[in-house]
């Protein structure tokens, strides 16, 4: 081999060197950093997203005001509307009033419980709707009518509804009836006998997975 | 004494003068193109070289970086959707509680807007009751439940005619101006009007109804019985 020659082999061969370099160890470390580049910009984009979801939910106070502003305001609900129908601790109530007033309960009569309509408040609307539960769909309130008869001087019957009114458990007086008791219709100073026509609540929450069951059910029928 | 002076070098050095011109005219075969070429060739290599290897050690480093700032990157995120899905669950959950609360602030308002104050209302009939005149039933009016209007009361009772005719109406009539004159400031009830007489001969009684407008406002009903 002339010199020539080996003159040139030895100049390619660090050519050929320095390409393999290049394309076998450099294009493929660049390659790879496009690559975690592209992942880091994906992963920052979509870091963002949540981060300022997340920001939204934290700064977001409005509601859980809210929330806490009518958890005061109905601080009494479950007292005043409660979940159950049990009627015995108002009996106990009513007839510790009646004792203290010199009053007599002559007697209770409850009637079936009926759906009542939630009428919106900013309405200006006096009084409830009655309706079955059917027609209502799925009312969470219930009314139940009772029948209150008492016996006692004018003075200390009004003192009784007073109580009523007060009542920690709301009891919606809806009709008054007043006549001489029977017994004292021959004395200079009667005792009345007055019925009260009222109602008491109960209030059972629907949860919404019900409520989409009923809905269901109802378009099914 | 002869010296003799042979100089056995100066062949030796003739000889290698001549050898030497040789090899330097043996050199002078390569073509100076070939021999520039391959130093250019050489020198370019090496530049590219050169200038390859620092782009691969600058790529390595920053990938290094790139790639722990990326792992950082997907702990915070991990953990910041952790924190996320928790607060959606809460928020759900609150909108849930809050949605329960609405409805019973509006059941409440429902129900304390159909409230009436009864012991102010028996208060104020009693006053206004004349003599011999005998209270049946006191009612809230039905029809009127649904109007923007005040509530209205309806007042039942009946009046033994054993005087005159005259007396037993003149009673009624009292009872009405009694109501509608209450000096009361705080009475519930004005504009009575008489709805219905009519005398029963069995009883020998006048039956009437009086219809009453209520003079309670909605903040009132609101703080009815102190509730």
């Amino acid at each position: 081999m002339d010199k020539t020659k080996k003159i040139l082999l030895l100049s390619i061969a660090p050519v050929f060197l320095t390409l393999i370099f290049i394309l076998y160890i450099v294009a493929p470390t660049v390659q790879k950093l496009n690559e975690v580049n592209d992942k880091l910009k994906q992963e920052k984009t979509s870091y963002n997203e949540v981060k300022s979801e997340l920001d939204k939910y934290v700064n977001d106070k409005s509601l859980f005001k809210s929330t806490q502003d009518l958890q005061r305001k109905l601080g009494n609900f479950d007292i005043e509307i409660p979940p159950d129908d049990d009627v015995s601790i108002l009996l106990i109530d009513l007839g510790k009033f009646a004792e203290s007033l010199n009053v007599r309960i002559t007697s209770l009569d409850s009637r079936p419980e009926s759906a009542k309509e939630i009428v919106n408040p900013n309405k200006k609307q006096t009084g409830l709707t009655t309706s079955t539960a059917n027609q209502t769909g799925s009312s969470p309130l219930y009314s139940i009518p009772l029948d209150i008869s008492a016996v006692g001087y004018y003075n200390n019957i009004l003192n009784f509804i007073n109580i009523l009114e007060k009542y920690e458990r709301v009891i919606l007086i809806n009709n008054l009836s007043v006549e001489n008791y029977k017994e004292d219709k021959d004395t200079t100073n009667p005792r009345v006998q007055m019925t009260i026509n009222c109602e008491i609540f109960k209030f059972i929450p629907q949860t919404s997975e019900q409520k989409t069951t009923n809905q269901t059910d109802s378009n099914k029928a | 004494m002869k010296t003799i002076n042979i100089n056995l070098i100066d062949d030796t050095i003739k000889e290698s003068n001549k050898s030497r011109i040789e090899v330097l005219s043996d050199n002078d075969d390569i073509d100076p193109r070939v021999k520039l070429a391959s130093i250019i060739t050489i020198a370019s290599v090496c530049i590219v070289f050169v200038i390859s290897f620092g782009v691969w050690s600058i790529s390595s480093i920053m990938l290094k970086k790139t790639d722990k700032e990326l792992a950082n990157l997907k702990v915070e995120h991990e953990k910041a959707s952790v924190e996320l899905s928790r607060l959606m669950s809460n928020h759900k959950s609150l909108e849930k509680q809050n949605k329960i609360l609405n409805l019973k602030l509006g059941v409440q308002k429902t129900i304390k807007s159909s409230v009436l104050p009864w012991h102010r209302i028996l208060l104020d009939v009693s006053r206004a009751v004349p003599k011999n005149v005998k209270i049946s039933e006191i009612s809230e009016a039905q029809e009127n439940q649904n109007d923007d209007q005040n509530s209205m009361i309806t007042i039942k009772g009946e009046v033994s005619s054993n005087r005159t005719k005259n007396d037993s109406l003149k009673l009624i009539s009292f009872l009405i101006l009694n109501i509608n004159n209450n000096a009361q400031p705080n009475s519930t009830l004005e504009k009575a009007k008489i709805k219905k007489i009519d005398f029963d001969d069995n009883s020998n009684t006048y039956n009437f109804e009086i219809a009453s407008a209520l003079k309670v406002n909605d903040n009132e009903k609101n703080t009815i019985g102190g509730k």
